[in-house]
C-alpha cells in the first residue's frame, strides 16, 4: 500500500515543482488535491502532500491557494499541527490562507489563531473567516467552558467590526453556538447580542440574520 | 470602490481640516475619500467636497485639482448629497474621463431623477460608445457609469421612451456594457428577459465578466437569480454582497419583525458562501 502511494504521489509533487505557468500549477495542484485522500492510510506520503499544500499557500496564486485550503481541509485533524507550524509573520497571503484553512477545520487548536486573526487581521475576508470559524470548533469535554467563553468574547469583538461581513459572520457563528449548547449565563449573554444587533445594527441583513437568529433558538 | 491604499486612521476634524488646507493635495485626496468612506455627517463635509469639485470645474487644466475632485464627486455620492446634484451635473461635461465617470456614479447614488436628461444626453453622444483610443480599454463616454446612474434613477417607472434608447446598449461589442444595459433595462421595465441575459453573461469565460454580471444582478435585486449567484465562478464575498442586495432591496428599512419564507432561503443561501 505504503509504496504504492508514493508512486502516486511523487510525479504529483514533480509536476507542481515543474508548473511552468499560473494555470499549469492550479490544474497540477488540483491534481494533487484530488489523490489526497487516497493517501490517508500512508502517513509519510501524507505529510509530504501536506507540506507541499503549505507551500503552495506561500505560491502567491490565488487559485493554486484556494484549492491547497481544500486539501488541507479534507485531511482533517493531521493537518493542524503542520499548519500552525506554518504560519508566517512576514507573509501576509500565506498567513491569509491558513486561518481560512484553521477555521475550516474546526479544531480547538486552531482557537488562539482564529481569535487573532478576528481582532487584527487587517482583511475583512480573513475576519471573516476566523469569525465563523469561531462558532465551529469542536471542544474537549476539560476545554469547552473555558473555549466556549473565548469564542464568545472573540466574536463580541466580531460584532463590533466595520465591515458588515464580519458582524453577519459573528451572527452566524454565535447562533451556531447556542445550537450546540450553552451554559444557561453564556446562552443569557449570546441572546443580548444578538438582540442588540436585531435593534440597532446598521446593516439591514444582520439585523435580519440576528433575528432569525433569535427566532430559531428561543431561550 | 471603497478601496483605497491604506492611511493611517484621523479623525473627522482632522479630515475636514486636510480638505480645507492648500499645501498638500495629497492630504485633500485622502481626505475627500476618507469622507465618502465614513459616511461623514458633519455638517462642513458636504460644502467642502463641493468646493473642491467645483474647482476643477472652474479650473480644468490643474491636474491636482483634478485628483482631489475625483474623489470628492465619488465621495458625494456615498454620503448621498442633493445640494451637490447642480455642481454633479457640471462635472459630467468635464474634460476628463474618470471625472465624468464618478459624476455619473454618484448622480445615481444622489437619488436626482432630474439629472436622468443629462445622463442620457451624454450616453447618447454620437460616438460614446466607441474606443476612446484604438485598442484602448476606454470608450469615449463612461458608458457603463452612465447606464448604471440612468438604472438606478428610472428604477420601477417603465418607460418605453427610455427603453428604446438603452436597447441598443443591450448589444454592445463589450459584455460590461451589455450587462450594464440589461441591469437597467430590468430595473426600469421589470422585464425579465433582461435577467436572464445577464445570467448568460455570469457564465461568460472572462473573471471580469462573471464578477460584473454578478454585481449587476445583484443591484437589480431580482430574486430568481439567487442560485445562479450561488452556483456561479466568482469569489464567496461577492457573491455574499449580491446576495445581501437582493435580500435588501425589495424590504426597505426598517427591518420586518419577522423572516418570510424568501428571506429565509437567501440568508441560508448567505451562510453557505461564508
Amino acid at each position: 500500500m505504503s509504496s504504492r502511494a508514493i508512486d502516486t504521489l511523487e510525479p504529483l509533487l514533480r509536476a507542481i515543482d515543474g508548473a511552468a505557468s499560473r494555470d499549469e500549477l492550479v490544474r497540477c495542484t488540483r491534481a494533487l488535491t484530488q489523490a489526497m485522500p487516497a493517501l490517508a492510510d500512508d502517513p509519510p506520503s501524507q505529510q509530504r502532500a501536506i507540506a507541499c499544500c503549505l507551500e503552495l499557500l506561500r505560491s502567491n496564486n490565488p487559485g493554486a491557494a484556494l484549492l491547497a485550503v481544500k486539501g488541507l481541509v479534507d485531511c482533517g485533524a493531521v493537518a493542524v499541527e503542520p499548519l500552525l507550524n506554518s504560519i508566517d509573520e512576514r507573509d501576509y497571503g500565506a498567513r491569509a490562507w491558513a486561518v481560512r484553512a484553521l477555521a475550516a477545520l474546526g479544531d480547538q487548536r486552531g482557537l488562539a489563531v482564529l481569535r487573532r486573526a478576528v481582532a487584527q487581521d487587517i482583511g475583512p475576508s480573513v475576519r471573516q473567516a476566523a469569525a465563523h470559524g469561531l462558532g465551529r470548533l469542536t471542544f474537549s469535554a476539560e476545554e469547552r467552558s473555558e473555549g466556549q467563553l473565548a469564542c464568545l468574547e472573540s466574536l463580541e469583538t466580531g460584532l463590533k467590526d466595520e465591515e458588515w461581513a464580519v458582524r453577519y459572520a459573528s451572527v452566524v457563528a454565535l447562533q451556531t453556538l447556542m445550537k450546540a449548547g450553552l451554559e444557561p449565563p453564556l446562552r443569557r449573554r449570546v441572546a443580548t447580542l444578538l438582540e442588540r444587533h436585531r435593534d440597532a445594527d446598521d446593516t439591514l441583513v444582520v439585523r435580519l440574520r440576528a433575528l432569525q437568529a433569535l427566532e430559531q433558538q428561543p431561550l | 470602490m471603497d478601496s483605497m491604499p491604506i492611511g493611517e486612521p484621523i479623525s473627522e476634524a482632522e479630515a475636514l481640516q486636510r480638505l480645507q488646507q492648500r499645501l498638500d493635495p495629497s492630504l485633500r485626496y485622502y481626505a475627500a475619500w476618507w469622507l465618502g468612506r465614513t459616511r461623514s455627517v458633519h455638517p462642513q463635509a458636504v460644502p467642502l467636497l463641493i468646493a473642491a469639485l467645483q474647482e476643477t470645474i472652474d479650473t480644468p487644466s490643474d491636474p491636482e485639482a483634478l485628483y482631489v475632485a475625483r474623489n470628492a464627486a465619488r465621495a458625494l455620492g456615498k454620503l448621498k448629497a442633493a445640494e451637490a446634484v447642480s455642481t454633479l451635473l457640471q462635472g459630467l461635461d468635464h474634460h476628463d474621463h474618470d471625472l465624468r465617470e464618478a459624476c455619473s456614479r454618484s448622480l445615481g447614488e444622489t437619488g436626482a431623477t432630474q439629472a436622468l436628461g443629462a445622463l442620457r444626453q451624454r450616453l447618447e453622444r454620437p460616438g460614446a460608445g466607441c474606443a476612446a483610443q484604438q485598442h484602448g480599454a476606454r470608450l469615449q463616454e463612461p458608458c457603463e457609469a452612465l447606464l448604471e446612474a440612468i438604472g438606478t434613477l428610472a428604477r420601477g417607472r417603465p418607460d418605453q421612451d427610455l427603453c428604446a434608447a438603452l436597447l441598443p446598449w443591450s448589444q454592445h461589442g463589450r459584455p460590461q456594457i451589455r450587462s450594464a444595459a440589461c441591469r437597467a433595462l430590468l430595473q426600469i421595465s421589470g422585464e425579465t428577459r433582461w435577467g436572464k441575459t445577464i445570467l448568460e453573461l455570469l457564465q461568460d469565460p472572462e473573471p471580469l465578466v462573471r464578477r460584473g454580471a454578478l454585481l449587476d444582478l445583484g443591484a437589480t435585486g431580482w430574486r430568481p437569480a439567487a442560485g445562479a449567484i450561488v452556483a456561479c465562478r466568482v469569489e464567496n464575498s461577492l457573491k455574499l454582497l449580491a446576495l445581501r442586495q437582493l435580500l435588501e432591496h425589495p424590504l426597505g428599512s426598517p427591518a420586518p419583525t419577522t423572516v418570510g419564507p424568501g428571506e429565509q432561503e437567501l440568508l441560508q443561501l448567505m451562510d453557505g458562501v461564508l
